[in-house]
């Protein structure tokens, strides 16, 4: 099982989940590692689940300040792809990514770690936005699982895999 | 699913029915996962120490419509039939229920083939030697599984008698019932080729059938009889084993059924999207209604794209097999797969307003108890479409999705609390 959990969805939202057991040996983690950070847990379910089909690795977060403790504390290691959702209790998903992107430990083999955005709304202005926040890339809930793919695969320097890459434009 | 406690292990370690007997005697609840090298695999589900439910998971695995054929309980344009009706209305009644409708069965004989062919499932997994296995505890079958209940006893004594019977067939049959076989081109000149009329039924449907499991289901006998009698046929070299391949997915017959290229995800995103949305009480409880409604059109196009029909009765069925008939007092109205909403959306407001006029908890206990019948009939429609994915995996993916989503529709936590 290569995913897990760590946070509860903010309790502004009425949801107040347990935390899910860490049982996720971090010294073990082959491959590619994607840390989600959202504060649905069903959208990070589908994420981790949709990834883990295609052999990468998923860790989530229910808020983007724990991510931020967790990283800083070393608990997860540096992640080769971020996920992050827009709209996170406590600080934006825009905050979250400015400080990933400025923090000097927070590189992969010297570079910043791509930042992907999630967000339910797909206007232009949360695209610039994201873009200045430092995103690599923007993905609109709801999106399909070979969408998700085609957009995190390149930034995890993989190839697309056949039955994919034969619809893409 | 605390992921600690899943056992892994191989199958040269413990063998299947080894595996059983110990989850027996532990009482044990949970899904035992079986891999078999050679791109086989199995999933049994246990409760409380006695098996509930079993399942392989590729286009050879033994199918309810062969049992019924091998204990001579129906015919093969019985099961057409059956098969036809399925396709204009593939998430209303299963084969069974339509056999017994159609009086072709009774609900004693269906609940014993189903029996047999959990049992003879099950003892075709016990020749397993090479694989793996996981046991997920506490990993539940999804809904619909039916009310089978084996005794583990029985079971694993069943897998140890079928063990011994294929240690004298495995050289004649080598991939067992799956074995595939043609006539000799040469009869051997020593043979007198005099044989009981009942050998000359099972030769004639070689060339045919060729499968063990199919020749037996074609001569309507339980395919372990007819092995015996196939493998000494190919011990008189009549008969030729030759090579067959089965690929991982479903039976023929079911794959035309199965739901495969649902796409769940997309569509519990678009309901949590909604939802956020919706600020009132009344306007979440006739959002949960159009989910419902959602859930139905998605399921159309899905059964549109395998050119299946979907019955338009096929909501209702659901929702009656559920019991699920409406909310507090009030029946849904159901029209060609789609509820009501509107009218919902008059009931809740009048109840609920009026409630809150004079008794607030009231009003509370009707958005609860409503808010959780909604559930129950949306969840009936996903453990629908569930029960017609192949991979368990998937099944449990999903299930654990739309439970993350009805967590968030019930501002949960409280109750966690």
């Amino acid at each position: 099982m290569n995913s897990f959990s760590v946070s509860p969805r903010n309790p502004g939202a009425a949801h107040t989940r347990p935390l899910r057991d860490i049982q996720f040996d971090l010294d073990t983690i082959e491959g590619k590692l994607v840390l989600v950070i959202d504060d649905s847990p069903m959208i990070c379910r589908i994420v981790e689940f949709s990834l883990r089909e295609y052999g990468i690795n998923a860790i989530s977060f229910y808020s983007g300040v724990d991510a931020l403790n967790a990283l800083h504390d070393g608990v997860v290691p540096v992640p080769d792809l971020v996920l992050l959702d827009i709209k996170l209790p406590v600080m934006s998903g825009y905050d979250i990514a400015g400080m990933l992107t400025n923090n000097r430990t927070f590189r992969r083999n010297g570079r910043p770690v791509p930042i992907v955005m999630l967000s339910g709304k797909d206007g232009i202005f949360d695209r610039f936005r994201a873009k200045r926040a430092g995103a690599e890339d923007f993905i609109a809930k709801p999106f399909e699982k070979p969408d998700l793919i085609r957009k995190v695969f390149p930034l995890l320097d993989l190839e697309l895999p056949d039955e994919l890459s034969a619809t893409e434009n | 699913m605390p992921q600690d406690s899943v056992l892994t292990g191989r199958l040269e370690g413990f063998r299947p029915a080894e595996l059983l007997q110990v989850m027996g005697l532990n009482g044990s609840t949970g899904a035992l996962h079986l891999r078999a090298d050679g791109n086989r695999a199995g999933l049994i589900y246990v409760d409380s120490g006695a098996i509930v439910n079993c399942a392989e998971m590729d286009t050879g695995a033994l199918t309810l419509g062969q049992v019924l054929q091998q204990l001579n309980l129906a015919t093969e344009p019985q099961l057409d039939r059956v098969y036809l009706m399925q396709t204009q209305d593939p998430l209303g009644k299963r084969i069974g229920e339509r056999l017994v409708d159609l009086n072709i069965l009774s609900r004693d004989q269906l609940a014993m083939a189903l029996k047999t062919q959990a049992l003879w499932t099950l003892r075709e997994m016990a020749l397993w030697r090479e694989g793996t296995y996981e046991f997920h505890p506490e990993e539940r079958a999804s809904g619909g599984s039916g009310d089978l209940r084996l005794s583990m006893t029985q079971a694993v004594m069943e897998m140890m008698r079928y063990e011994s019977e294929w240690n004298d067939l495995a050289e004649q049959l080598p991939d067992r019932t799956r074995t595939h076989l043609a006539l000799a081109p040469m009869p051997p000149a020593r043979h007198p080729l005099r044989f009981p009329s009942s050998v000359w039924r099972i030769v004639a449907q070689v060339n045919t059938q060729q499968s063990v499991r199919r020749i037996a289901t074609a001569v309507r006998q339980p395919e372990e009889l007819v092995a015996r009698q196939l493998a000494t046929l190919v011990r008189d070299e009549l008969l030729l084993p030759v090579g067959a391949t089965n690929v991982p997915g479903l039976p023929n017959e079911a794959e035309r059924l199965s739901m495969r290229n649902f796409d769940l995800f997309s569509l519990v995103q678009r309901m949590e999207q909604d939802w956020i949305k919706k600020k009132t009480p009344v306007d979440q409880l006739v959002a949960l209604a159009t989910f419902i409604n959602m859930t139905m059109r998605a399921l159309e196009d899905a059964c549109r794209n395998q050119q299946l029909g979907l019955a338009s009765d096929t909501l209702a069925i659901l929702l009656n097999r559920e019991q699920v008939a409406g909310i507090q007092g009030y029946d849904f109205r159901i029209d060609r797969n789609r509820i009501d909403a509107d009218d919902i959306a008059t009931y809740c407001k009048r109840t609920f307003d009026s409630a809150m006029r004079n008794h607030p908890q009231a009003a509370l206990a009707f958005y609860r108890g409503s808010l959780e019948m909604l559930l129950r009939a949306l969840g009936a429609a996903f453990e629908a479409i569930n029960a017609r994915i192949a991979s368990p995996r998937v099944r449990s993916q999903n299930k654990e999705v739309w439970e993350e989503l009805f967590a968030t529709f019930r501002g949960q936590a409280l109750a966690e609390e």
